[in-house]
């Protein structure tokens, strides 16, 4: 029997009893086609899986889950189709959600052409939605940073054309020194890995330490001191000054360079009119001060942190200055009124790394121009 | 610090000044060691005072008192609930977990703090959740993006034990952090000063499987920070693999802890500053634990 096409539930029967072990005849006619058949049936129904799986991943705010499955997705382009093809309230966030894979270089790692789709993807589903939710906001810019960084031959990327077309409708709406910022913006992005965690291998006086941790330390370094420079070149336009101040306020910290933070720090709160900035602002003083000794002026910025956002990481800093000074019933205090903070409180600092999100809306909204 | 553990209670003479602060003046300081000693992985028992030999700042100190403990148990298990340790464990780490619970005496606290990129607020109104309500709902917690493994495990090591409790973390993780803000010379300073144990169990980030145990070689390569959190407190770390059994690991864990000596003595007038303790016992080449020193203000 020659069978070009089988009917999906014949196919199905055909592959449970190829699960099931059945052996077929040789020679029958039908063992090609139907294995042919068979198998793209099952690919169809595994990429269809995948795809409802990631968008309801996404809608729920599952990232560490999507990226896990988007990792072991094979059958790419299928992927891309049922995304493209989807409701636009099955999954608002997911544009943002895909683009930050790509950005963080996430996706991109472990895949080698499919970057490029990704975005597309994205790209043609945020033009179904009629408003971007406020994750989307926040973490759309980390997307954006990567539109305007589009020099950067790094990004296994390999074709940016989707990228640069959106690029061209939204460039001329953005501020001037915005591209700077965003350049220097990807540099601290890229420096993170270094920065925002004592990451394996970082430790310089490590037991175990060999010639890899040492040489991931001394790269980590140097990107973080390029981060700083390019800042440096993007705090000159006017437009962007106060995102750059409170960006150096950090990456002064990041080099070591603790006595220039509260110059920063204070230049930046002339201009940070959001709490969520003015708590960054506090925090990273009063890592400055913690560090130089001037532990009562720390606690007073990590007090202000707290009160402007109550985070796991402004209380825990807060804490830390009254059990190193001897106080660690103070300490315990403070903990437990941590523990009693209702609800989850969006942390600033966990988002720091996602790109100028302070003034994401104004762009976005440029952007999207752009898109229609 | 009220606690038994107290590694460094002031007897001491103070004077009270407005300002500055408060000053000591001391001239005493009763020293409390939580010591484990072990044998191939398994406890050693039956030591006497006069197996122990305790150098502090390298000056040996006599009249030491040792003691097994019996006071409850405090105990914090810190879960990572991001997608890079579910990718290993799977939801069924806390159910598993749920196994342990009958194995402690009800005299006992244990509270399980999940947490990403900060304690995991799963009640609406705080952590620290009742091992059984937890356990339950495990499979409903949702991480955030990133995980910030170091503060909060400093989050919970600063909570205070209860009063006449032993105080023990046990942070389940793989070594991933992304979103800590506190610098390691920080987090040193406070490990340093603790009187709480932390016991560390991890997966590995770098190898599919983990080997050795607590005693036997270090599963981790150059991932040092771990082995940091449980050195400076006195813990260990308990390799863990997919086919490890997390309950199994946390009854090894309190057995371990249950089983170590309580070693007291007095030092006299010390210095200010930091003492850094060493803690032998004599003749023998036991693998022994305990914090790696105290501080006099």
């Amino acid at each position: 029997m020659e069978v070009a096409v089988l009917p999906p539930f014949v196919a199905r029967l055909v592959r449970l009893s190829l699960l099931a072990g059945a052996v077929f005849q040789a020679g029958s006619g039908i063992r090609f086609s139907v294995l042919l058949e068979a198998r793209e049936y099952a690919s169809a129904e595994q990429s269809q899986s995948n795809a409802r799986q990631l968008l309801d991943l996404y809608a729920e705010r599952r990232f560490d889950e999507a990226i896990t499955l988007l990792n072991g997705v094979r059958d790419f382009p299928q992927l891309s189709a049922e995304i493209v093809a989807a409701a636009a309230g099955a999954a608002p966030e997911l544009p943002a959600a895909l683009l930050l894979e790509v950005a963080n270089g996430a996706f991109a790692a472990n895949k080698t052409n499919d970057g490029d789709a990704l975005i597309e993807a994205a790209c043609v589903y945020a033009r179904k939605l009629p408003k971007l939710t406020e994750f989307s906001l926040q973490w759309e810019m980390a997307a954006l940073a990567l539109l305007v960084a589009d020099t950067d031959l790094s990004l296994p990327i390999r074709d940016k054309s989707a990228l640069l077309k959106h690029l061209d409708h939204s460039r001329d709406r953005l501020p001037p020194g915005f591209e700077q910022l965003s350049l220097a913006i990807r540099q601290e992005q890229r420096a993170a890995a270094f920065l925002y965690s004592d990451s394996p291998g970082l430790t310089p006086q490590a037991r175990s330490v060999n010639d890899y941790a040492d040489k991931r330390f001394q790269q980590g370094k140097q990107t973080v001191v390029e981060a700083y420079r390019m800042m440096v070149a993007a705090h000159k336009f006017e437009s962007v000054r106060g995102e750059a101040a409170l960006r150096l306020a950090f990456l002064s910290l990041a080099t070591d360079r603790t006595d220039e933070v509260s110059r920063w720090a204070d230049e930046a709160m002339q201009t940070a009119h959001d709490a969520g900035s003015r708590y960054l602002i506090h925090l990273f003083r009063g890592r400055a001060l913690q560090a130089r000794g001037r532990s009562d002026e720390a606690r007073a910025d990590y007090k202000s942190a707290s009160e402007l956002v109550p985070t796991q990481t402004a209380f825990v800093a807060l804490a830390s200055t009254e059990f190193l000074a001897g106080s660690p019933e103070a300490a315990d205090s403070i903990i437990r009124s941590l523990q009693r903070t209702p609800g989850i409180v969006r942390d600033p600092w966990s988002l720091y790394f996602s790109g100028a999100y302070r003034e994401w809306p104004a762009l976005v909204e440029a952007l999207r121009k752009g898109l229609r | 610090m009220k606690h038994w553990l107290i590694a460094v209670g002031l007897v001491s003479v103070s004077i009270c000044q407005p300002e500055p602060p408060q000053t000591f003046r001391a001239t005493s300081h009763a020293v409390t060691l939580d010591v484990s000693v072990l044998d191939r992985d398994r406890p050693v028992v039956g030591l006497q005072s006069s197996d122990f030999q305790v150098l502090d700042n390298g000056v040996e100190q006599t009249a030491l008192q040792v003691s097994r403990e019996t006071l409850p148990l405090d105990v914090s298990l810190l879960l990572d609930i991001s997608g890079s340790v579910r990718l290993r464990a799977g939801n069924g780490l806390a159910r598993a977990l749920v196994a342990v619970r009958p194995l402690l005496p009800p005299s006992d606290r244990v509270e399980l703090w999940p947490f990403s990129v900060a304690l995991y607020d799963a009640r609406g109104d705080g952590f620290g959740l009742p091992w059984s309500w937890a356990a339950a709902r495990y499979g409903g917690f949702q991480p955030d993006r990133g995980t910030a493994l170091f503060d909060a495990t400093l989050a919970a090591a600063l909570r205070q034990p209860a009063a006449g409790f032993r105080r023990m973390l046990i942070v389940f993780s793989d070594n991933q952090d992304q979103a800590s803000f506190l610098p390691r010379t920080v987090r040193r300073s406070i490990l340093a000063r603790l009187d709480t144990v932390v016991q560390v169990a991890a997966y590995s980030y770098f190898t599919a499987a983990a080997s050795g145990g607590p005693t036997g070689g270090r599963a981790f390569g150059d991932s040092d920070l771990l082995y940091e959190l449980a050195d400076l407190t006195g813990g260990f770390v308990f390799p863990l693999d997919t086919t490890s059994d997390p309950a199994a690991l946390v009854k090894k864990s309190l057995d371990e802890f249950r089983s170590r000596y309580v070693v007291r003595y007095e030092s006299a007038a010390p210095k200010s500053g930091w003492h850094e303790v060493r803690v032998r016992v004599r003749g023998k080449n036991y693998d022994i634990k305990a914090r790696q020193g105290y501080e006099v203000r």
